[in-house]
C-alpha cells in the first residue's frame, strides 16, 4: 500500500511539485526500496530520452517581420470591408424596415383569399341536397337523371336481377 | 523598456510597432514550442505566426492575470492541439529518409537515429499527452501552466504525464527503437 502511494508520487516528485517534507518522505522511502528505486529509475531514463531529441531547427529567418506584415495586411482589409446594414443612413434603415412590415402586411392578406376566404369550415348538414345525393348509391335516383339511366341500364343487362 | 503588459496595450491601440516587438521577444518559444509539437517546420511556423496575430485580435481584452509567455504558451498549444486532433498521426505521413551518401562518424549516426526514436515515439502519443511532455521536459512549465495551456485541471496533467511517460517508455523499449 505504501509502495502504491509512493509510486503514485514518482512523476510529481520528478517534476519538482512536491513540498520539501513529501520530497524528503519519498527519498528515505526509495532509499530502502527496491521496486520504488527501480520506477524512480524508469522515470529518470524516460527523461533522459526526451532530452535527446534534436534541438528545433533556428526559427525562419523573417519570421517578426512576417508576423507584422500578415497584421498589417488584415487590419487594411478590415477597414475596407464596411458591415452593409451600418452604410446606409438611419432615415434609408427606417425606410428599408417599413417596407419590410408593409410586405409582410400586404403578404398575409392576400394570403388569408387564396387560401379559400372563409374562415367557416363548410356545414354538411346545409349542403345543397343534389351535391350530397350524387354520393348516395342507395337512394332512389330522381327519374331524368344520369344515375337514372345508369341504373335502367344496368337492370336490363340483369334481366332485371331475375 | 516596456514590459510586454505595455507592449500587448499598445498593440490593443493599434500600434504594430508594439506587435512587432512583442512577436521579437517571444518568436523563439512560440517557435520551439510548435515545431516540438508539429514536428515540421513549415506548420510550425504557420501555427506560431497565427498564435501571435490570434493574440492581437484579442489584446483589448487581454487582462495579465498571468505572465504573457504563459498566455502565449495557452495559444500555441490550443492552435498546435487543434491541428494534431484534426490530422493522422506524422509518423505515417513521413517519407522514409533515404541514405545520405555520407553518414559521418557512428557516435553522430547513433545520436541522430536515437533522436528519431524519440520523435517517432513523440509523434505516436494521443495530442494531449504530448503536449503535456513537451510543455513540461522542453519548455519546463510548471503542472499549473500546463493545465493553464491545454485547458485542464492539475490532476489531469499528473496524469497525462504519467500515462504519457508510460506510452513512451514502452516504444522506446521496443526493437528498433532502444
Amino acid at each position: 500500500m505504501r509502495c502504491r502511494h509512493i509510486q503514485s508520487m514518482l512523476n510529481r516528485y520528478l517534476d519538482g511539485e512536491l513540498s520539501s517534507e513529501q520530497r524528503g518522505d519519498i527519498e528515505r522511502h526509495v532509499g530502502a526500496c527496491d521496486s520504488c528505486r527501480e520506477a524512480l529509475e524508469r522515470l529518470r531514463a524516460t527523461a533522459a530520452a526526451l532530452s535527446q531529441l534534436a534541438q528545433p531547427p533556428d526559427i525562419p529567418a523573417g519570421f517578426a517581420e512576417r508576423a507584422v506584415i500578415r497584421a498589417a495586411r488584415r487590419r487594411e482589409q478590415r477597414r475596407v470591408v464596411v458591415p452593409f446594414w451600418k452604410s446606409f443612413s438611419p432615415a434609408m434603415r427606417l425606410a428599408a424596415a417599413a417596407m419590410v412590415i408593409l410586405g409582410l402586411g400586404l403578404g398575409s392578406m392576400m394570403g388569408l383569399d387564396f387560401v379559400g376566404g372563409s374562415a367557416t369550415p363548410p356545414d354538411l348538414a346545409q349542403a345543397d341536397p343534389d351535391a350530397v345525393y350524387g354520393f348516395d348509391y342507395l337512394s332512389d335516383a330522381p327519374a331524368g337523371s344520369l344515375a337514372d339511366v345508369y341504373l335502367t341500364l344496368a337492370s336490363a343487362n340483369n334481366g332485371g336481377g331475375q | 523598456m516596456p514590459t510586454d503588459e505595455e507592449l500587448m496595450q499598445a498593440a490593443a491601440g493599434g500600434n504594430l510597432d508594439a506587435f512587432g516587438e512583442l512577436v521579437r521577444r517571444h518568436q523563439r518559444s512560440a517557435w520551439n514550442a510548435a515545431w516540438r509539437l508539429l514536428g515540421d517546420p513549415a506548420e510550425a511556423e504557420d501555427a506560431a505566426q497565427d498564435a501571435f496575430l490570434k493574440i492581437l485580435d484579442a489584446a483589448s481584452r487581454y487582462r495579465p492575470t498571468a505572465s504573457f509567455r504563459t498566455y502565449l504558451y495557452r495559444v500555441v498549444t490550443r492552435l498546435c492541439l487543434d491541428r494534431l486532433e484534426k490530422k493522422r498521426p506524422r509518423y505515417m505521413d513521413r517519407l522514409p529518409a533515404s541514405p545520405s551518401a555520407d553518414p559521418g562518424p557512428p557516435e553522430a549516426l547513433a545520436r541522430r537515429e536515437s533522436a528519431e526514436a524519440v520523435r517517432r515515439a513523440l509523434d505516436a502519443l494521443p495530442p494531449r499527452q504530448r503536449a503535456a511532455l513537451v510543455l513540461r521536459h522542453y519548455e519546463n512549465l510548471s503542472y499549473q501552466e500546463i493545465a493553464d495551456a491545454i485547458g485542464t485541471s492539475v490532476k489531469s496533467v499528473e496524469r497525462l504525464l504519467a500515462r504519457g511517460r508510460d506510452a513512451l517508455q514502452g516504444r522506446l523499449k521496443e526493437p528498433g527503437n532502444a
